[in-house]
C-alpha cells in the first residue's frame, strides 16, 4: 500500500471539502483497502467518514425508511423494519460475504463497490478501467463477468447485492456534493462503462453518497441469487423482483438483476410480460425466458444465461407465493 | 524383536493435542510470528512477465530509501542460465527494510528492464506450441494387443476426465526468521523438515551451525521441505544486515511460488467381458507440473488390468513449478480410474451396483478383503441400497439426488528417525526427536508412546520435537512420519526402561526381564506391590541419567504400509443452476494401528474436505494471454467454508496387527472421485473434470462439456 | 538478556518445547506480558486518540495513535497506511524494540478472505487486515490473546483442544474469536447458525467438524453461568 495522507470527517461538509480527484472516502474500508493494497487505488488522501453522524441510523422518513449510507449490512440485517416491509433487501443481504465483511462493510460501499473482476485486480494485465486500451476479459477468462452489455468496453458485472434489491423498490439515493444535497433514483445511480470508464456511477470525485430512501412497498418481493459455495462468495446471478398487485393478478412487476451486467440490470421485457397475469410456475419460466433474451454472454460464460433464467423464475414464485425455494 | 505392548492404556484413546492450548490462546509462536529485537522484514521482487530475460537490474533507488537495510540480486543479467525467469512471479531481487510496509516501497522501488518472450501458460496452449513444452513419454505396453481385446469386449467406454491444476493454500505460508550470530545461523521456519532444511543451509553457506526450529507450523501439505529461495534470500540478507530477518511471503506469492498439484487429464478407454471383469484399459494421459515439473500418477489406478497400454505427456508451462500435495499423483489417478470404472459399470449393465462391479475388479491382494469391507460399512452408512439407483431414473423438481463411491490407496511406511529416551534420577523423562508436527499431532504423539511404554501418564513425559538440534528424522511427507516416529520413541523409551529394570531388579530380587513399569510404578509382573514408584525407581539410577537412543530400524516389525480407504458421497444437484450440495460424506479409514483416536480421526476429516475442496471449489485460474495466475488470492480461489461442510462420518478401522501406518494422505485421495461419481448419478451425465463448478454441471447437462 | 528472552521464541536444545504450556499452568505467558505492559504505559488511560481531530490531515509518515487492546492502552507510532493486523502483530511497541508480541490474529490472505485475523471490536468480530490501525482508535479491540480470564481459559479455548477443533492451528484463533463472540450473543446456537456464524473463517487443514463440536460443548458448559 502506498502511503497517504489520513483526515478524519466528522461531518459531511468536512468530508466534501476534503474529497476530490486524489483523494477517497473510507468507510468500511473491506474492499477499498485490498484495492489500495494491490496498488491499484492509490490515493494520496483518505477522507475517514464513518464518524459523520449523519450517514448512520436507519429512521423512518414519513412512510419511507431511511437508510444512512454508514448502515453496516449487519445493521441492516438486524433491522426488524428492513425484514418486515423489504424482505427482498434483507434476502440479498443475509448471505453477503462473510459476517465479519457485513460487520465492517456499509450499505454506500456495497453500492459503491468497485468490479470483481480478476483483471481488474491485477496489475500485470490491461485494463480498461485502469486506463489501459484492452479489456483482457474479453478474449480472457471472462467465466464471471457480465451477459448482458457485453458490447461495453469493459465487461464487469456490478457486484453490488443490495442495489438489484433497492432499484426494484424504486429506492432514491441522496448525495451530497460541492452544490449542496440531491436525491436521484438509484436505478440512474449507476453508469455503464461508456458513459466513465473511471467509475461505476454517478459520484463526482467531491460526492459523498449519504443515504437511501425506499418509498413504502405495497407489493410483494423477494431476491433469489445463486452462488457457487454456500455462502462467502459473489453472486453468479441474482434477481430481486416486486410485484405490484391487483388481487391475484400482477399490476406492476419489477425485476432487478444482480451480478450479471457492469450495472443493476432492468429486465423490462420480463416485467411488461406479467402485466395483468397471474403468477404461475408457468408464467414465471415465460417471463424468465424474456429476462434472458437480450443476453449476449462472452465465450466462458453462457452457463449464467440459464443461472439467471432460474433466479428470475425462482424470484418471482418466491415473491408470490412467500415460500423459499 | 520389540513390539507394541498388548493391552495398551494410551495408545488408540482420545489425547487431546498437548500443544492445544498455546494455539487456541494465540500463545504459540510459529515462524510467522518470531519477533526479534531489531528484526527487519524481507521482500522479494518478482517478474510481471510469465517469460522474460532479465536485461539490467538498478536498485540503486530502493538502497536509498529510508529504513532499507540489505538488497541482493537473485538473478543475474547476462550470465545464461541465471538471468531468465520462467513465471509470472519469479524471483529477481530480495531485500529487507525496518518495517512490511518500508520493504514494500523498497520492492517496488526496484528497477528491472526485461526482455520479454514469447511464453505458454495452458496445457492447451503447451499442446500447440508443441516441444519443448511437450515431452510425450514412452508407451507402457503389456499384455495382449489392447485394441484386439477391446474389439472383443463384452462392454467398452471411453471418456475423457481430469483435474485442474491445485495449489496447496498453507495458510502460514512459507518462510523463515534468519539469525546470524558469527558464524552461528539459526532459522525458525515453516517447514515439514528440519533437518532438510538446516542441512541445504549447512550446504549453502558453508557453516556447520545452523539450527533450525519448527515448533509450530501453519500447514505444509508437501511443499515446505527446504529453506528454498526466499528461505536462503533471508539468510543472505540477515547476513549482510547484520540484523534478523523476517521473510514469509504473502498470499498471492504462496499461490504461485509456493508450489502446486499438477493438473491430470486422461483420454481413458476400457473394456469388460461378460462378467463385467477389466480385460483392456488404454490410457492416454497429460498434464502440466509448471515449467520444469512433470505431472505423472498412478493409472490405472487400483484395479489390475492384463492388457493395457498407457502414454503420459509432460507439459511445461510458465508457471509455477509443482511439488509433492497431499498423496502426489493419487487424487488424478483415483478420479480418472474411478469416474470411468462408474461410466463402465453404467455402460456394461445400467442396473449393476457399482459397488459390486469394483468389488468384482478388486486386485488380489492383500488389500483386498480390507477394500471389501470398507466398501460394504461404507454402503451401509451412506444407504447405498436406498440411495442408489441407475442413472437413467428420472427425479422429480429441479434437485436431483445421487451417491458415488471410490476407493484409494497409499504407502504410508515408517520414514526415517532417531529418538533419545533419557530418564533422570529425579523421575523426570524426556525424549527428543528431530521431527516436526504439521498440525499432524506429532507433538501429542511422542510423549504418549513413551509414556505407554514407561507406563506413565502422558503429561509426565517431555517430548521435545521441532529443532534439527535433535536426533534426525525425515521430511514430513508420505504419511511417513508417524511410523517412523513411534518407532524410534517406542524402542528408546523400552530400551531405557530396560537399563531402569536392571538398577531396580536388584533390588527386589529379581531378574530384570520379571519386571514391568505400569500405573506410575514398577513392579514385579503379576505382584503390583512387590515394586516402587516411578519417582523410587529412578532415585535407583544413580548419579547419570539413563539415555537411550535407538531408530525406525530397531523396530522392525512394529510398523507396515499399504492402506485402502473407501468413500462414500451423498449429493443433491440443482440442474437448474447447476449447483452442487454435498450431504453426507461416509469415510472409510484404515491405518493399521490407531496411535491416537481423535487426531487419527481428524486427519481422516481434515484428508475428506481437502477432497471437498479439489472436487467442488479449488482451482488455479491461468490467464493463457498474460500468463498470470489471475486468482492468487482466497476470494476467487475458492475454498469449502462451515456452510459448505456437510455431515462427515469417519470411520477407522482397527488392525493393530499391522503395526503403525501413515494416515496423512490416504484419505484425501477418493474423496473428489466420490463426489464426481455420485454427480453422474443424480444427474445421469459426466461432468468429466473437477472441480465440479455450477458451469461444468451447466455444461455437461446442455452436452458442451 | 531479559528482553531477548521475552521476546525471543523457544528455540534450540534445552529450552521449552509445545505442549509445555499446558503442563505447567494455562497461559502465565500471557499474564507475565500483561503485566509488563501495565507497567510501562502510565497516564494514557482514557487518553483521546491523538489523530481524530476532523479535517486535520495527518500522516503520511509516522503518528502517534492510542489503540484499546484487551483493555489495555497501548501508545505506538504508525504510518496511516498501516493496517490494525500489522500494528498488533509488527508495530505495538511498549519501547523501542520491545515489540508485546500480539501475534495471535494471524496474517494469511491479508485481504479480508480467510479470518485468521479475526479480533472484536465493540463487540463485533471484523478482519483487522481490512482495518487502518489509525481508525480503530477509540474502540474496544479483543484479540485472541484477551479471550481468557486471568489464568482460565474462555470455555470454547478448552472446548478446541477437547474436540480437537484445530490441527496446524493457524486459523484457530480467528475461529475461537468468531465462536466467542457467537456465544456472546447466541447463548445455544443451532448447528445452522454456528456454521453462518463461522462461515467468514477458512481452515485448510479441514479441523471444521471439530470446531462445530467445540462450539456446541462450550455453549453447554456455559449453560450453569
Amino acid at each position: 500500500m502506498k502511503t497517504f495522507a489520513y483526515i478524519h470527517a466528522d461531518s459531511i461538509s468536512t468530508a466534501v471539502k476534503n474529497l476530490g480527484k486524489d483523494s477517497l472516502a473510507l468507510a468500511g474500508g473491506t474492499d477499498l483497502i485490498n484495492l489500495m493494497k494491490d496498488h491499484i487505488l492509490e490515493p494520496g488522501t483518505l477522507v475517514n467518514i464513518k464518524g459523520i453522524g449523519e450517514l448512520d441510523g436507519i429512521s423512518a422518513a414519513g412512510d419511507s425508511l431511511r437508510i444512512g449510507a454508514n448502515v453496516t449490512i449487519t445493521e441492516i440485517l438486524d433491522s426488524a423494519e428492513v425484514a418486515s416491509r423489504f424482505p427482498a433487501l434483507q434476502e440479498a443481504l443475509y448471505d453477503v460475504a462473510t459476517p465479519q465483511i457485513r460487520n465492517m462493510s456499509t450499505l454506500g460501499g456495497n453500492l459503491c463497490a468497485r468490479p470483481r473482476c480478476w483483471y481488474y485486480r491485477n496489475e500485470n494485465t490491461p485494463c480498461r478501467k485502469r486506463g489501459d486500451s484492452i479489456c483482457a476479459a474479453v478474449d480472457g477468462d471472462n467465466e464471471l463477468h457480465a451477459i448482458y452489455g457485453t458490447d461495453q468496453p469493459c465487461v464487469m458485472v456490478h457486484p453490488s447485492s443490495a442495489a438489484p434489491p433497492l432499484i426494484a423498490y424504486r429506492a432514491r439515493a441522496g448525495v451530497a456534493g460541492k452544490d449542496g444535497p440531491r436525491e436521484i433514483p438509484l436505478e440512474r445511480f449507476f453508469t455503464m462503462p461508456s458513459v466513465d470508464m473511471s467509475r461505476e456511477n454517478v459520484l463526482k470525485p467531491d460526492d459523498v453518497l449519504t443515504h437511501v430512501v425506499i418509498p413504502p412497498c405495497t407489493g410483494r418481493s423477494a431476491t433469489y441469487e445463486v452462488r457457487h459455495k454456500e455462502s462467502h462468495d459473489w453472486p453468479l446471478a441474482l434477481a430481486s423482483v416486486v410485484l405490484e398487485m391487483d388481487g391475484r393478478r400482477v399490476r406492476q412487476a419489477r425485476i432487478v438483476l444482480g451480478g450479471v451486467a457492469p450495472v443493476p440490470w432492468r429486465a423490462a421485457s420480463a416485467e411488461a410480460s406479467l402485466a395483468g397475469k397471474e403468477i404461475s410456475e408457468l408464467t414465471a419460466t415465460d417471463a424468465a425466458a424474456r429476462a434472458v433474451e437480450d443476453a449476449r454472454p462472452l465465450s466462458g460464460n453462457k452457463f449464467k444465461v440459464q443461472l439467471t433464467r432460474t433466479a428470475v423464475k425462482r424470484a418471482l414464485l418466491a415473491a408470490a407465493t412467500g415460500r423459499r425455494i | 524383536m520389540p513390539s507394541w505392548p498388548e493391552q495398551r492404556q494410551i495408545i488408540g484413546a482420545n489425547v487431546p493435542r498437548l500443544d492445544g492450548l498455546e494455539k487456541v490462546s494465540g500463545q504459540a509462536k510459529y515462524s510467522f510470528d518470531v519477533n526479534l529485537p531489531g528484526l527487519l522484514h524481507g521482500k522479494i521482487v518478482r517478474s510481471p512477465h510469465a517469460k522474460a530475460k532479465v536485461v539490467s537490474i538498478d536498485t540503486g533507488p530502493a538502497e536509498r530509501m529510508p529504513g532499507v537495510r540489505a538488497v541482493i540480486n537473485l538473478k543475474t543479467p547476462g550470465e545464461q542460465g541465471k538471468d531468465t525467469v520462467e513465471y509470472a512471479g519469479d524471483e529477481v531481487v530480495a531485500l529487507a527494510a525496518a518495517t512490511p510496509e518500508l520493504a514494500e516501497d523498497a520492492a517496488r522501488a526496484v528497477r528491472i528492464e526485461y526482455e520479454v518472450l514469447p511464453h505458454v501458460a495452458s496445457e492447451a496452449a503447451a499442446f500447440q506450441a508443441g516441444p519443448p513444452a511437450v515431452r510425450v513419454g514412452n508407451k507402457d505396453e503389456r499384455g495382449e494387443d489392447v485394441d484386439a481385446v477391446l474389439a472383443r469386449a463384452a462392454a467398452t467406454h471411453e471418456g475423457t476426465y481430469g483435474c485442474e491444476v491445485v495449489t496447496h493454500v498453507c495458510l502460514e505460508t512459507h518462510g523463515l526468521v534468519a539469525k546470524w550470530d558469527g558464524d552461528n545461523l539459526t532459522v525458525w521456519a515453516s517447514t515439514q523438515a528440519v533437518h532438510a532444511t538446516k542441512n541445504a543451509l549447512v550446504n549453502h553457506f558453508n557453516t556447520p551451525n545452523v539450527t533450525c526450529v519448527t515448533h509450530y507450523m501453519g500447514g505444509g501439505f508437501g511443499s515446505k521441505f527446504g529453506p528454498d529461495v526466499q528461505g536462503i534470500a533471508a539468510a543472505e540478507l540477515a547476513r549482510k544486515a547484520g540484523a534478523p530477518v523476517k521473510l514469509m511471503l504473502d498470499r498471492a506469492e504462496e499461490h504461485v511460488a509456493g508450489g502446486n498439484r499438477p493438473s491430470g487429464y486422461g483420454k481413458v478407454k476400457a473394456g469388460v467381458d461378460a462378467n463385467g471383469k477389466l480385460i483392456a484399459f488404454d490410457a492416454s494421459t497429460w498434464g502440466t507440473g509448471g515449467h520444469s515439473r512433470g505431472a505423472g500418477f498412478p493409472l490405472p489406478y487400483i484395479y489390475e488390468v492384463e492388457n493395457r497400454r498407457r502414454q503420459h505427456t509432460d507439459l511445461f508451462i510458465n508457471a509455477g513449478d509443482a511439488r509433492a500435495m497431499r498423496a502426489p499423483g493419487h487424487p488424478q489417478g483415483c478420479l480418472i480410474m474411478e469416474a470411468l470404472m462408474d461410466d463402465l459399470c453404467h455402460r456394461f449393465d445400467p442396473n449393476l451396483d457399482p459397488v459390486e462391479f469394483r468389488i468384482r475388479n478388486l486386485p488380489n491382494s492383500n488389500l483386498q478383503p480390507i477394500w471389501i469391507k470398507e466398501l460394504r460399512l461404507g454402503a451401509a452408512r451412506i444407504g447405498w441400497n436406498e440411495k442408489w439407483h441407475p442413472r437413467d431414473a428420472s427425479q422429480p423438481g429441479p434437485w436431483k439426488h445421487g451417491v458415488g463411491c471410490a476407493i484409494g490407496t497409499w504407502g504410508g511406511r515408517a520414514g526415517s528417525a532417531q529418538a533419545t529416551c533419557t530418564i533422570q534420577p529425579t523421575g523426570h523423562v524426556t525424549v527428543e526427536c528431530g521431527t516436526q508436527d504439521l498440525g499432524t499431532g506429532t507433538t501429542t504423539l511422542v510423549p504418549m508412546v513413551a509414556a505407554e511404554i514407561l507406563g506413565l501418564r502422558v503429561e509426565e513425559v517431555n517430548g521435545r520435537i521441532g529443532s534439527s538440534d535433535y536426533p534426525p528424522a525425515g521430511g514430513s511427507g508420505g504419511s511417513t512420519t508417524c511410523g517412523g516416529v513411534s518407532l524410534a520413541v517406542a524402542v528408546a523409551s523400552m530400551q531405557a526402561r530396560d537399563e531402569l529394570f536392571t538398577k531396580v531388579a536388584p533390588k527386589l530380587g529379581v531378574q530384570p526381564d520379571a519386571l514391568e513399569a505400569e500405573g506410575g510404578r514398577v513392579y514385579v509382573k503379576g505382584d503390583v506391590e512387590r515394586g516402587y514408584t516411578w519417582r523410587q525407581a529412578c532415585a535407583l539410577i544413580g548419579q547419570e541419567p539413563i539415555r537411550q537412543s535407538a531408530s525406525r530400524n530397531d523396530g522392525r516389525g512394529m510398523s507396515s504400509s499399504g492402506v485402502g480407504g473407501a468413500q462414500f458421497a451423498d449429493v443433491s444437484v440443482d440442474v437448474e443452476t447447476g449447483r452442487v450440495r454435498l450431504n453426507k460424506v461416509v469415510a472409510v479409514a484404515d491405518c493399521g494401528l490407531v496411535m491416537n483416536r481423535l487426531l487419527c480421526e481428524s486427519q481422516v476429516y481434515g484428508g475428506v474436505i481437502g477432497g471437498i475442496n479439489y472436487g467442488l471449489f479449488e482451482l488455479r485460474r491461468m490467464d493463457e494471454k498474460y500468463g498470470q495466475h489471475i486468482n492468487a488470492d482466497m476470494e476467487l480461489y475458492l475454498l469449502a467454508s462451515a456452510g459448505d461442510i456437510p455431515e462427515i462420518d469417519v470411520v477407522l478401522l482397527d488392525y493393530p496387527e499391522r503395526g503403525t501406518i501413515g494416515i496423512g494422505e490416504p484419505p484425501t485421495i477418493p474423496t473428489a472421485a466420490a463426489i464426481s461419481n455420485a454427480v453422474a448419478n443424480a444427474i445421469g451425465v459426466r461432468v468429466p473434470t473437477i472441480p465440479i463448478t455450477p458451469r461444468r454441471v451447466i455444461e455437461a447437462l446442455e452436452g458442451r462439456a | 538478556m531479559r528482553e531477548e528472552k521475552h521476546n525471543t521464541p523457544r528455540g534450540g536444545s534445552g529450552q521449552e518445547s509445545p505442549g509445555e504450556l499446558s503442563r505447567r499452568g494455562f497461559l502465565k505467558g500471557v499474564a507475565l506480558s500483561a503485566g509488563a505492559a501495565a507497567v510501562s504505559e502510565n497516564g494514557v488511560l482514557g487518553a483521546s486518540p491523538p489523530a481524530a481531530q476532523s479535517g486535520a490531515p495527518v500522516g503520511p509518515g509516522p503518528v502517534e495513535i492510542v489503540l484499546n487492546v484487551n483493555g489495555q492502552e497501548k501508545r505506538l507510532r504508525v504510518e496511516p497506511r498501516v493496517t490494525l493486523l500489522n500494528a498488533l502483530r509488527d508495530h505495538i511497541e511498549q519501547k523501542a524494540n520491545a515489540p508485546v508480541d500480539l501475534t495471535g490474529s494471524k496474517r494469511v490472505c491479508d485481504r479480508g478472505s480467510c479470518g485468521a485475523c479475526t479480533v472484536i471490536i465493540d463487540d463485533k468480530t471484523v478482519y483487522s487486515c481490512s482495518m487502518l490501525a489509525i481508525e480503530a482508535q477509540g474502540k474496544k479491540i479483543t484479540t485472541v490473546e484477551g479471550l481468557a480470564t486471568g489464568d482460565e481459559p474462555h470455555p470454547v479455548q478448552e472446548a478446541f483442544v477437547e474436540c480437537d477443533g484445530l490441527m496446524c492451528g493457524f486459523c484457530t484463533p480467528g475461529f475461537v474469536v468468531s465462536s466467542k463472540n457467537l456465544l456472546d450473543r447466541h447463548a445455544h446456537p443451532s448447528l445452522e447458525a454456528i456454521k453462518r456464524a463461522l462461515n467468514g473463517n477458512i481452515c485448510r487443514c479441514g479441523t471444521y467438524g471439530g470446531v462445530f463440536k467445540a462450539v456446541q460443548l462450550a455453549s453447554v458448559r456455559m449453560k450453569g453461568g
